[in-house]
């Protein structure tokens, strides 16, 4: 992720997500769905990170409040993705107080999933792991580093509005980044589920 | 943060954008979303956890930190 880690590939998108946004707030349905397929994604994934197998539903959840308060929303893309992931989170929290369990890992099996080609023997060892296994292996963080990784990679956000969906010192967020994703790489590299 | 660092959050980021988004999910939010349009529910105000406008364009005297 680096120094100032901006996740470079969410933000060839959010210029595209920006004015969709905003062109749905004045009615254009195929442009709330032109939103909604740019941000689900990450979003699911977000999602799934923090109440397993329950992912689908809550984010249902969270896209019927998000089209209900679509009209308060102020911002661009990067702001909108924020903002969803807020109301995700929110959701998600609500699913585990009234479930009272602690998230799950899915427990799926390893479906191979087509990822693109690389030339290096390390990234396609990497490349074989599931999106399903990836997810469970971040579920299984502690959840203030779930989050955090989550926050950053997979949905997308910068470390500002990261720690604002999480309510939390930029700061505070950077670092259980850090240890999340350095205990990822411990667990699929040397020694661990990849043994590469 | 090292070169596993780096190749694992550029995987975790390729494998979940590349999940397909479900079409029947999609078409409940954009229900949902019509429902909203029809009502003309779309002009309600924006509360402060609503605003995600760069800092700069914010209304001045507010914290960023929302709890």
């Amino acid at each position: 992720m680096g120094q100032g880690g901006e996740p470079r590939r969410v933000q060839a998108y959010d210029g595209e997500l920006g004015a969709a946004v905003a062109r749905a707030q004045q009615g254009d349905e195929a442009a709330f769905a032109l939103a909604y397929r740019i941000v689900q994604p990450g979003l699911l994934g977000y999602v799934r990170g923090i109440v397993g197998d329950d992912a689908e539903d809550v984010a249902s959840d969270a896209w019927l409040e998000i089209a209900r308060d679509l009209g308060r929303f102020k911002g661009d893309g990067a702001g909108f993705r924020g903002w969803t992931a807020t109301i995700a989170r929110h959701r998600a929290l609500d699913h585990l107080r009234r479930q009272k369990v602690r998230p799950r890992a899915t427990g799926l099996e390893n479906d191979l999933l087509e990822l693109p080609g690389s030339h290096s023997t390390h990234d396609q060892a990497l490349e074989s792991l599931s999106t399903e296994r990836a997810l469970e292996l971040v579920a299984r963080l502690p959840r203030d580093q779930a989050e955090a990784v989550l926050l950053r990679v997979v949905v997308g956000l910068d470390g500002p509005a990261a720690a604002r969906v999480l309510g939390k010192r930029p700061g505070a967020v950077r670092t259980a980044a850090h240890r999340g994703l350095k205990r990822l790489a411990q667990q699929l590299g040397p020694d661990g589920e990849l043994g590469v | 943060m090292g070169e596993n660092g780096t190749s694992l959050d550029a995987l975790l980021a390729l494998a979940v954008r590349g999940v397909p988004v479900d079409p029947e999910a999609e078409g409940r939010a954009v229900a949902a979303y019509r429902a909203v349009r029809e009502g003309g529910a779309h002009g309600a105000r924006t509360r402060r956890r609503d605003d995600w406008r760069p800092r700069e364009q914010r209304r001045p005297g507010r914290e960023f930190k929302e709890s």
